[in-house]
């Protein structure tokens, strides 16, 4: 993996986390007013469902060169 | 009438609720890594005039947002010597220097045996 590359994929981790936390807060927010009496419950849940979605895609992008895939073994 | 009221209220808040995770979903916030950095790419291009022009409308102008250069990678320890750490070895060396001559000059020892000579 190129250092551009690695470049890249660090830069779109970072994007995602922001989106993906960002995302969590809001929902959380939305389900606090509209479900749970403005708790703070469904807002910690929500940004920490994001950055666990986040860390997961960028485990994901930066393990993806040397992942096997079964369809590949399957040709050899 | 009493009975509809709670199961209206419930149902409204559901479609409030499940309409904030479809619009969430729809605009690529909870999808893959690629997805979200072009959601925050499109987001960055539209937030900024749409804020602008609101500031208009309300009579007041924001200063420009400060640009943020960073890249991680830039931090990554490649074997290549930071100007930062020649820096800090630089002083380390320095201080070791000063400390050692500065036992040298007023130990006793040191001048006795400078004496002694």
């Amino acid at each position: 993996m190129s250092e551009q590359e690695l470049r890249q994929k660090w830069d779109r981790c970072l994007a995602d986390c922001a989106v993906k936390v960002g995302a969590g807060l809001g929902l959380g927010i939305v389900f606090s007013v509209v479900f749970f009496k403005r708790r703070t419950l469904p807002v910690a849940f929500g940004t920490g469902a994001g950055l666990g979605m986040a860390y997961s895609n960028c485990q994901n992008d930066l393990r993806s060169p040397y992942l096997l895939y079964s369809s590949d073994t399957k040709k050899q | 009438m009493t009975k509809v009221l709670p199961v209206v209220k419930l149902a409204t808040k559901v479609a409030v609720a499940g309409g904030a995770v479809y619009v969430a979903y729809d605009s690529g916030l909870l999808g893959g890594g690629e997805e979200g950095a072009v959601a925050l790419s499109k987001a960055t291009a539209a937030i900024p005039p749409a804020v602008n022009e609101w500031a208009k409308y309300f009579g007041f102008e924001f200063p420009a947002a400060p640009k943020v250069e960073f890249s991680p990678v830039d931090a990554w320890n490649s074997g290549k010597p930071l100007w930062s750490t020649e820096c800090v070895m630089y002083l380390m060396l320095f201080n070791i220097n000063y400390v050692i001559n500065y036992a040298r000059l007023t130990s006793k020892t040191f001048q006795t045996s400078f004496t002694q000579e």
